[in-house]
C-alpha cells in the first residue's frame, strides 16, 4: 500500500517527531519580535498549463511582517506571454492584479516565456512544459486519525514514471473544486522507470466529496522552486531548518513568486460507499 | 636506540607513576616539583614522569589536585625508579592546603586557552535530568557555548561544531550526541581526565581547526573488586572494575541504558505513545603491566540510540571506537606510546512495511596507527615527536530493498582518504621567567581512488570527469602547522602567555540544523573541497591570589578561518553524488576576550566564567559578499558556577548562566504565493534570539557507609525560576485569523527536577 514519498516525508517526520518528544517538555507562546521595515518586492505568480486556458499571472507586493495579511495587487504591469514558435500575447490585467489570456495555447515541448514589465523594471522568466505523465487510476483509503492528522479517505494516485529520462513532479488535489493549499512533490531519482503510488497524505477526503487529482510534470527549475518553496513551509509550521532563505526562483531581477508550464493530466472521482 | 646525557656532567634520572593509593589509577598531569631547583615536571596521559638532574639530595613534592600532597627528601645518586600513591583528600571541609608549588600550573606552564576539568567537579555540576556530562559541563568555560538547549553540541570560539576534535582515548568521535543531543556519549563514570584546548594546541594534535578535547578513560581499579552505579529517573548506569592481576593489571567495564520512552507510554495521544526512543552505550577497558617496561592497555567504547515511530519506521545511530596502546620505556628517559585505533559512525534508516524494507545506511570508518615519543631531557627540557596515520572510509550513502519494496536501490561511491602527519616540538624553560613550547606539524593528506571525480565551476556545474584506480591519488594537500606557546613569568604569581597555532582539517561536517542531527554527514576534502585552514594568536594575562586558592586569566584571540563551508539556499543532499556542487565556499573570523575567576579549595568553591566574543563570515552567495556575524555569533556569555560543601553529609551546587541570544535569520516580510501566506528573508543572520538565562541547583547526600557500601542521593532542578529560554522562534499564520502572522516562541525544559541515587560496593 505504500510508495516512496513515504521515505520523505517519513525522514521529515523524524525531525518533526524529535520536536514532539521535546514538546513533553515544551511550550509554545506568541512574543514580540522587532522586525526590520522591508521595501515591498514584487511578487509573480504565472501558470500555464497543457490544459484549456485561460492562464493567469498574478502580481502582488510583499508587506511587512506584522502588517495586516493585505497583499497590494500591481495594476498596469504589461505581461507578456510568448512560446518558442512564436506565438506571443499581451495579458489584459485587471484590479485584482490578475492578468488572463485569451488565445495562447499551451503545448507540451515547447518553452515558455514570461515578460512582465512595471515602475520600469522588467522581469523575466522561461519554463519548458514537458511531456505529461498520465495518472493510471486513483484510489481513496480509509484512516482512522492519529494525533494531529484527521480521520478520513486519503487518495492514492497511481502512474509509471518514464524510465528515459529525469521527471520531476508536483500533485494536486481539488476538493469539490477546491485546490488543497499542501505542496505534494516528488522528483524520480529512487523510483526511475518504476510504477509509482503516490499518497495525499495530509488532505483528507469525506463520503461525498468530489475528488480532482492532478499530475503535473515540471521543468528541474520549478521544481527546485517548489522544493525551497516547501521548507520555508515547514519552516513556519515549525520544522527550523538553520538558514530559512526566500525559494530560487526562475524570475530574474529579484522578484519573488515564480513562472510556470506545468503538463498535466487529471482524474476525477465522487466519493461514495463500495458496495 | 641510545640516548647519552646532553652535556658532559653527570645526571641521574629519577622515573615512575604516579598513583591514586585508593584505586591505583594513574593519575594524568601531577606534578613533582624539586624544592631545591624550583623547577619540576608533570605527569604525562599514562601517569609518567621523568626527571633528571645532577646527582645529589633534594625535595620533592609528589602533588595532584584534590589529593594530599607528598613531601619527602630524597638522596639521589643513581637512577631511580619511583611510583608514588597519593591519597585522596576526602575531608573536604578540612581545607586541602594549597602550597605555592603546585597549584600555581595554570601561572607556571605555557599553556592557555586550556582548560581541565576534574571528574569530580563534573559529577557535582547539576544539569538536565541529573545525568552528569562533560560536554554540558565544558559550556560553562569561557570560549564555549552550547549549540543549543540542554543540548552537548557546542562550539568554541566562533567555530562550528565539526571543527572541534574529540578523542576518547585517542579515537576520535564523530557523532558526540545521544537521544536528540539531551546526552552525550561520554559516561562520566567511565572517564578520568578531561582537558579542553581552545587554542594553543599542541603540535601532537591536529586535524580540527577550532578545539581539541581530550578526554581519557578510567583504567579500573588495580586493588580490588568494585560494583557502582546510578538509578535515576530516566536512565541508570552501572560499573565493574578490579583486578586482573594484582597491581600489574586491570579493568573496568561500564554501561548506561536510558528509558525516557517510557514517558511516552503515559501520553494518551498513540502518536507519542507508541514510538520508541532511547539509547545505551558500553565502555571497556583492560591494562596489563608486562614487566617495568611495557605496558599494554585495550580500551572501546560502543553505544546505540534507537528511534522507532509507529513501529513502522525507525532510526538507530551511534558510534563504535576501540584503541589497543603499548606504552614501552626505552630507558627511564625515553617514553614510546604505540596506537592502533578505529572509529566508526553510521546512521540506518529503516522502512518496515507490508509490501517490503527499505534501509538507508551511511558511515564513516577510520583506521588509525600513532607513534608518539616522549623524550625527557631534563626538568626544563622535554621533546615531543611522533608520526600519524589515519585512513578514512567514507560511505556517503546507500539504499537496500528487501521484499519487493518499490523503490530503486542506490549506492554512492565509498571515499577513501589518507591523512598522515609527522610533529616534533619542545618544552624549554632556558631561564626561570620563560617558558617556551613550540613546535612543527607537518600533515598530508591524500584523497585516492577508486572512483568517479568531477571537477566543478564555481556554480556548481560539472566541467570534466576523471575515473580514478585503487589506491590512485585524486588530489594532495600537504601543510606545514607551526604551534607556539610562551609563558613569560612575571614573579610566581602571574605571568604572561602568548600562543599561536596553523591548524588543517581535512575531514567536514555538514549540518542543515540547528543543534546538529543523527543524519548531519561528514565529507572529506576533494579536488573541489579545500581543507579548512586557521590560524590562531592569543595572548593571555594569569594571576593567582591567596596562595593559589584563587585563580584569575584574561585571555584575547583572534581566528582567521579559510575555506569555511556551507550549504547553498535549497540543496538536495540525499544521496547526491554531486553533494559537493550543493555547497558555498568563504571565509570567517573569529576575536574575543575570555575572563576567568576560579576558587580551587574551601568549602565554598566554583568559578565565574565571561566571554566577550564576536564571530563573522563571508560568502560570495550569502548576503551579497558583504561580512555577516556567524550563527555561532555571541556577545556576551557568563557562567557562574558554585559548589558548597556544608558537611560530609551535604553539598550543594548551583550554576547560573546569562547570554546574549546568537545571530539568526528572522523574516521581515511576507508575501502570497497560492494564497498562501510565505515568509520573506531580506538577509542571513540578521536578527538575534532572545537573551538566555537560567538557573540551576543541586544537591547531594552522602548517606552513611555500611561496611564496603556507600551511596548517596543527588537532587537536581533545572531551570528553577522556569525561564522560557527560545529554544526556536516560528513566524507562522495566526490560527484564528489567518491575514495575521505571529513570532511563536518555542520553548523547552521548564523547573525540571529529578533524583538519582549513586551507590558502590
Amino acid at each position: 500500500m505504500h510508495m516512496l514519498n513515504k521515505i520523505l516525508i517519513k525522514m521529515n517526520r523524524f525531525v518533526l517527531l524529535l520536536l514532539v518528544v521535546s514538546m513533553l517538555f515544551s511550550c509554545e507562546d506568541i512574543i514580540h519580535i522587532d522586525l526590520k521595515d522591508t521595501e515591498p518586492r514584487i511578487v509573480i505568480e504565472g501558470v500555464i498549463t497543457n490544459l484549456r486556458g485561460p492562464y493567469m499571472v498574478r502580481i502582488s507586493k510583499s508587506v511587512d511582517f506584522y502588517d495586516p495579511g493585505e497583499y497590494p495587487p500591481v495594476k498596469g504591469a504589461v505581461v507578456e506571454l510568448s512560446d518558442d514558435q512564436g506565438n506571443r500575447e499581451v495579458l489584459a490585467g485587471n484590479d485584482e492584479g490578475i492578468y488572463l489570456s485569451t488565445k495562447m495555447k499551451g503545448h507540451p515541448g515547447r518553452n515558455y516565456k514570461l515578460k512582465v514589465s512595471v515602475d520600469d523594471r522588467e522581469y523575466e522568466a522561461e519554463s519548458r512544459m514537458e511531456t505529461p505523465v498520465k495518472i493510471d487510476s486513483i484510489k481513496a483509503e480509509y484512516f482512522p486519525g492519529v494525533g494531529d492528522r484527521e480521520s478520513g479517505y486519503y487518495i492514492h494516485c497511481f502512474f509509471n514514471d518514464p524510465p528515459d529520462e529525469e521527471n520531476n513532479y508536483r500533485l494536486i488535489a481539488w476538493r469539490n473544486g477546491i485546490m488543497d493549499q499542501n505542496l505534494y512533490l516528488m522528483d524520480d531519482e529512487f523510483v526511475n522507470g518504476r510504477p509509482v503510488d503516490y499518497y495525499f497524505y495530509l488532505t483528507p477526503f469525506q463520503k461525498g466529496d468530489t475528488v480532482n487529482v492532478g499530475l503535473a510534470t515540471i521543468d528541474r527549475p520549478v521544481f527546485e522552486y517548489y522544493n525551497t518553496l516547501f521548507n520555508i513551509v515547514a519552516q513556519q509550521g515549525g520544522n527550523s531548518p538553520a538558514n530559512p532563505a526566500n525559494p530560487v526562483t526562475n524570475i530574474s531581477n529579484e522578484a519573488l513568486g515564480y513562472f510556470g508550464a506545468l503538463a498535466m493530466d487529471q482524474m476525477d472521482a465522487i466519493l461514495e460507499e463500495r458496495k | 636506540m641510545s640516548i647519552t646525557p646532553v652535556s658532559g656532567q653527570e645526571v641521574v634520572t629519577m622515573s615512575g607513576h604516579l598513583f591514586d593509593a585508593e584505586n591505583g589509577e594513574v593519575l594524568i598531569g601531577a606534578t613533582v616539583y624539586v624544592k631545591e631547583l624550583k623547577t619540576g615536571t608533570a605527569t604525562n596521559e599514562y601517569g609518567f614522569y621523568s626527571i633528571t638532574l645532577s646527582p645529589g639530595q633534594y625535595h620533592f613534592v609528589f602533588s595532584y589536585l584534590g589529593f594530599k600532597p607528598i613531601d619527602i627528601e630524597l638522596d639521589i645518586n643513581d637512577d631511580l625508579q619511583k611510583d608514588m600513591e597519593l591519597t585522596a583528600s576526602s575531608e573536604t571541609l578540612e581545607e586541602v592546603v594549597v602550597k605555592g608549588e603546585r597549584g600555581d600550573v595554570n601561572v607556571r606552564s605555557p599553556e592557555m586557552s586550556m582548560n581541565r576539568l576534574s571528574i569530580k567537579e563534573i559529577k557535582s555540576i547539576p544539569v538536565l535530568f541529573g545525568e552528569q556530562d562533560v560536554l554540558k559541563t565544558i559550556q560553562l568555560l569561557p570560549g564555549v557555548q552550547g549549540a543549543g538547549e540542554g543540548g552537548s553540541g557546542y562550539y568554541v570560539r566562533g567555530g562550528d561544531a565539526g571543527q572541534n576534535l574529540i578523542l576518547l582515548d585517542e579515537a576520535p568521535v564523530y557523532n558526540p550526541s545521544h537521544l536528540l543531543g539531551f546526552f552525550s556519549v561520554f559516561n562520566s563514570d567511565a572517564i578520568s581526565d578531561v582537558k579542553l584546548f581552545k587554542g594553543g594546541v599542541p603540535s601532537e594534535y591536529g586535524g580540527r581547526i577550532s578545539s581539541v578535547l581530550d578526554i581519557r578513560m578510567n583504567n579500573g581499579n588495580n586493588k580490588h573488586f568494585g560494583v557502582s552505579g546510578g538509578i535515576g529517573l530516566i536512565s541508570s548506569r552501572l560499573m565493574v572494575e578490579g583486578p586482573i592481576k594484582k597491581e600489574s593489571g586491570s579493568f573496568i567495564v561500564t554501561a548506561r541504558r536510558t528509558y525516557a520512552d517510557i514517558f511516552l507510554f503515559f501520553a494518551r495521544d498513540t502518536l507519542i505513545s507508541n514510538n520508541s526512543l532511547y539509547f545505551y552505550d558500553f565502555n571497556a577497558k583492560g591494562n596489563y603491566k608486562i614487566g617495568e617496561k611495557d605496558k599494554i592497555f585495550l580500551s572501546g567504547y560502543f553505544g546505540r540510540d534507537f528511534f522507532l515511530f509507529q513501529k513502522r519506521f525507525g532510526i538507530d545511530w551511534g558510534n563504535s571506537t576501540a584503541t589497543l596502546r603499548w606504552n614501552h620505556l626505552f630507558n627511564n628517559r625515553l617514553f614510546l606510546n604505540s596506537t592502533f585505533l578505529y572509529s566508526n559512525y553510521n546512521y540506518i534508516f529503516k522502512i518496515r512495511e507490508d509490501e517490503g524494507n527499505l534501509n538507508l545506511k551511511s558511515s564513516i570508518r577510520d583506521y588509525s596507527l600513532k607513534e608518539d615519543f616522549q623524550y625527557f631531557i631534563n626538568p626544563d627540557n622535554t621533546l615531543k615527536f611522533g608520526a600519524h596515520l589515519i585512513y578514512h572510509n567514507f560511505l556517503p550513502g546507500e539504499i537496500t530493498t528487501e521484499g519487493g519494496f518499490p523503490v530503486n536501490e542506490k549506492k554512492l561511491e565509498t571515499k577513501y582518504a589518507l591523512e598522515t602527519a609527522l610533529y616534533l616540538s619542545q618544552k624549554y624553560k632556558p631561564f626561570s621567567w620563560l617558558n617556551l613550547e613550540y613546535g612543527l606539524r607537518f600533515s598530508y593528506y591524500m584523497m585516492m581512488g577508486p572512483g568517479e571525480f568531477y571537477d566543478l565551476d564555481e556554480e556548481g556545474n560539472i566541467i570534466d570527469s576523471t575515473s580514478y584506480k585503487r589506491g590512485e591519488a585524486v588530489v594532495k594537500y600537504p601543510g606545514l602547522e607551526p604551534r607556539l606557546a610562551v609563558n613569560f613569568r612575571l614573579n610566581p604569581v602571574h605571568s604572561l602567555k602568548l600562543s599561536y597555532n596553523r591548524i588543517n582539517q581535512y575531514t567536514h561536517l555538514l549540518s542543515n540544523t540547528t543543534s546538529g542531527s543523527p543524519t548531519d554527514v561528514w565529507i572529506p576534502s576533494t579536488n573541489n573541497v579545500k581543507p579548512q585552514l586557521a590560524d590562531q594568536v592569543a595572548l593571555g594575562y594569569f594571576r593567582n591570589f591567596r596562595d593559589n586558592m584563587w585563580e584569575t586569566s584574561v585571555e584575547i584571540y583572534y581566528k582567521n578561518m579559510a575555506n569555511q563551508i556551507d550549504y547553498k539556499n535549497g540543496a538536495d543532499i540525499l544521496l547526491n553524488e554531486l553533494v559537493e556542487s550543493q555547497l558555498e565556499f568563504g571565509k570567517g573570523r573569529a576575536y574575543g576576550l575570555e575572563l576567568l575567576v576560579r576558587k580551587n579549595s574551601g568549602a565554598l568553591h566554583g568559578w565565574i566564567s565571561y566571554t566577550l566574543a564576536k564571530s563573522e563570515r563571508e560568502f560570495k552567495n550569502i548576503n551579497e559578499g558583504k561580512v555577516y556575524p556567524a550563527k555561532q555569533d555571541r556577545t556576551h556569555d557568563l557562567s557562574i558556577v558554585a559548589i558548597y560543601d556544608l558537611n560530609k553529609k551535604w553539598s550543594f551546587s548551583g550554576s547560573w548562566v546569562y547570554y546574549t541570544g546568537n545571530a539568526v535569520t528572522f523574516p521581515s516580510g511576507k508575501y502570497q504565493i497560492e494564497g498562501k501566506t510565505i515568509n520573506m528573508y531580506t538577509e542571513r543572520n540578521g536578527y538575534r534570539m532572545p537573551a538566555y538565562h537560567r538557573l540551576d541547583l543541586g544537591a547531594t547526600r552522602t548517606n552513611k557507609k555500611h561496611k564496603r557500601f556507600e551511596s548517596s542521593w543527588n537532587f537536581s532542578v533545572y531551570n528553577v525560576y522556569g525561564r522560557k529560554n527560545a529554544y526556536a522562534i516560528n513566524f507562522e499564520p495566526d490560527e484564528n485569523n489567518p491575514g495575521q502572522t505571529n513570532a511563536v516562541r518555542l520553548s523547552l525544559f521548564s523547573i525540571i527536577p529529578s533524583v538519582t541515587f549513586n551507590f558502590k560496593f
